[in-house]
């Protein structure tokens, strides 16, 4: 972990209220572990004390010392609005990478990674690391519409399927990707969770990834539980330190309560009381 | 007369790191040190309750990034004051938790801790190894409940002082009630007094019409130091559901938005009482800590910018000789409460 100025190398709208900015920084001291965030501060706006958490959505090593870190974001309020103000060359204070990522299995019969929106931001790593380990990875993704959906670019490393092959359980090496959008625009129409039962009638699961709203989480952590299949969700709670410290962000778990920010925001989903 | 709240330097022997390094042959070493109610602090310098401690993760990154020495993490610090201690477990506040405000933050965090004994067994194990010596604050419900946390404390050896904490905007019972009444804080600290010899400060809130009221009922009670201010009582609504944004209404403003407040009571109660003063609120820079001993405090608390700069508190610590040194301050001790006298 560090906390250290970060450049902005882009900082671009996807679709609608989607945007996407890169930052470059200077050798981060670990690895980013995919399911890990960056706690952002933007200077040039001093009356924002608080910083803002966003997951790593991939992360490249540009040239030898600088490590590239994209970030997918939602404008929601004040600090998401001003982010979209950033150009190339501004600075952006960046402290992470922070909390615990995926515990991805290493030996799985088959994975199923569920994203909900934006949400898939924290799931893309993980979507890209568990073919490496030769897991059979099925991705269910949903979001407003067909637009947001290309924008987010689901896929496996960073190969987002053909248009045209999404929705339809097609296969790209040992993976299969199946969408839903609000409007219908693109898969099927209507919520992701809608597609759960089937598909997991369909596939022997053994290891589900979630992350997105909440009421989806919880759909998913129920079905998971009822099938006995272990499954972890990534969770989002208001966070003012990001370290531990403050408690602004706890959720209540079997073992008592846990902080998001650094005993999550990757819990086991049997864990959580909802 | 002597005051007793400047430095006892008489007969002391200040190790090397109460001393400010100085490269610049020549340049002459800045004294740091502190007295606060017969303890000592290698500076004036301490975290704020609630927002930093036991603070793991933030030695891990002070290590990181050079600014601290692992083992002993937190040897930039006058003390370490921990979260408020209940004698159990208290679950804390429901719903959202924090809010952001124009250079300010509020929150309902309402006292969530494990209790003292699991205090004694984690953070306070933890934190004993980290180089600082260690204020605990002290919460409850009752009179009861504050005694029952000190008389558990009294059997560990690593803590230094306790911050009763009188003044917690975000619970029901007790809490302010303690702080807004000049009686019940005076009983309650009475009772504390009896069962510790320690370093006793009482933690006063500014949510009251006259706080040098309160500040003189514990003094003559028996507290040997103050501290001040805890956070302001406000409000947020989320305009789009047009409720409240927190379950209890209520919420503790803190962050540079209130330092001005804070400098302000720091101002008033130091002249209002004989006891040495920790002043907290807003702070950010090693000006805002020199402006804190200005107007009395003899040790300055930095709370909620850390969540903003999380590595304030070892710049402020290193700034602190710089400042005194460029500003001809031998003695950093010299700063306390000098407004006053001119
Ligand atoms: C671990 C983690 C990872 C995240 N990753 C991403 C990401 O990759 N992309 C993305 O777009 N968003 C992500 N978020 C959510 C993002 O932090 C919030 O959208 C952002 O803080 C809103 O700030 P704002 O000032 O624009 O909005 P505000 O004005 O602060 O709030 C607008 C609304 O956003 C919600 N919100 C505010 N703060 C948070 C918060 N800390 N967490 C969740 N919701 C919040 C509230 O419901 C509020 O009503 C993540 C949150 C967490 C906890
Ligand atoms: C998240 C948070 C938690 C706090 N918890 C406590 C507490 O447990 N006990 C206490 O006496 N004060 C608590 N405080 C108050 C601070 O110690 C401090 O008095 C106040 O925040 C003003 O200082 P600041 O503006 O530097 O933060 C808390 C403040 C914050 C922001
Ligand atoms: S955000 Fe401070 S403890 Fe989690």
């Amino acid at each position: 972990m560090i906390n250290a100025n970060a450049k902005v190398v882009s900082n671009i709208n996807l679709t609608g209220n989607l945007w996407q900015i890169v930052l470059a920084i200077d050798e981060l001291p670990e690895l980013v572990i995919p399911g890990q965030y960056v706690h952002l501060r933007l200077e040039q706006k001093a009356e924002h004390m608080l910083r803002r958490p966003f997951s790593v959505h991939r992360v490249a090593v540009t040239s030898e010392e600088l490590t590239s870190l994209t970030l997918t974001y939602q404008v929601f309020g004040e600090f998401t609005q001003h982010m979209t103000g950033l150009v190339e060359g501004d600075s952006v204070d960046l402290l992470g990478p922070l909390g615990q990522g995926w515990r991805l299995p290493v030996r799985a019969k088959a994975a199923l990674i569920v994203g909900g929106g934006v949400g898939w931001a924290a799931l893309a790593m993980a979507a890209g690391s568990l073919p490496a380990f030769s897991v059979p990875t099925y991705l269910l993704v949903g979001a407003r519409n067909a637009d947001y959906l290309q924008a987010l670019s689901v896929g496996i490393n960073d190969r987002p399927y053909p248009l045209d092959s999404y929705g339809s359980a097609a296969e790209l090496g040992a993976s299969f990707i199946h969408l839903a959008t609000d409007d219908g625009s693109l898969g099927h129409h209507g919520m992701n969770t809608e597609l759960l039962e089937e598909l997991c009638d369909n596939v022997e699961f053994d290891y589900i990834a979630a992350c997105g709203p909440e009421p989806m989480l919880v759909k998913v952590a129920a079905l998971a539980l009822e099938r006995g299949i272990s499954c972890e969700v990534s969770l989002e709670r208001r966070m003012a330190c990001g370290m531990g410290s403050c408690l602004s962000c706890t959720v209540q778990t079997r073992s008592g309560s846990r902080k998001v920010c650094s005993d999550g925001p990757v819990f086991g989903a049997g864990e959580i009381i909802w | 007369m002597v005051d007793i709240r400047s430095t006892e330097q008489d007969g002391l022997a200040v190790g090397m790191d109460g001393l400010a390094a100085c490269e610049d042959a020549g340049c002459r070493q800045v004294d740091l040190a502190v007295t606060l109610a017969g303890l000592q602090f290698k500076n004036p310098l301490t975290t704020a309750s609630g927002t930093f401690a036991p603070g793991q993760k933030y030695a891990e990154l002070w290590t990181e990034q050079g600014v601290a020495k692992s083992g002993a993490a937190f040897a930039s610090l006058g003390a370490v004051t921990t979260k408020g201690v209940s004698p159990v477990a208290w679950p804390g506040n429901t719903g959202i938790r924090i809010d952001e405000s124009a250079s300010g933050m509020l929150n309902s965090i309402g006292l969530e801790n494990p209790g003292v004994e699991a205090f004694c067994a984690d953070d306070l194990l933890w934190l004993a190894a980290q180089g600082a010596p260690i204020i605990v604050n002290v919460c409850g419900h009752t009179v009861a409940e504050y005694v029952a946390v000190i008389e558990r404390l009294e059997q560990e050896q690593t803590v230094s002082a306790y911050e009763l904490n009188i003044s917690c905007p975000n619970i029901d019972n007790s809490g302010m009630a303690f702080g807004i009444d000049p009686v019940a804080a005076a009983k309650l600290t009475k009772a504390c007094r009896a069962v510790t010899s320690r370093p006793m400060i009482v933690k006063l809130t500014p949510n009251v019409t006259d706080i040098t009221e309160v500040a003189r009922a514990v003094e003559a009670a028996g507290a040997d130091a103050l501290s001040l201010i805890n956070t302001l009582a406000g409000m947020t609504i989320d305009l789009n559901r047009r409720k409240p944004v927190f379950d209890r209404v209520v919420a503790g403003l803190s962050g540079p938005a209130i330092k001005p407040v804070a400098l302000w009571a720091v101002y008033r109660v130091y002249q209002a009482v004989r006891i040495p003063l920790i002043g907290m609120g807003g702070v950010r820079s090693v000006t805002d800590v020199v402006e804190f001993m200005l107007a009395g405090a003899t040790v300055v608390g930095i709370g909620s910018y850390s969540f903003t700069d999380p590595l304030v508190i070892p710049r402020i610590a290193r700034q602190l000789a710089d400042w005194c040194a460029e500003n001809g301050v031998e003695q950093v001790s010299s700063l306390i409460g000098a407004l006053h006298a001119a």
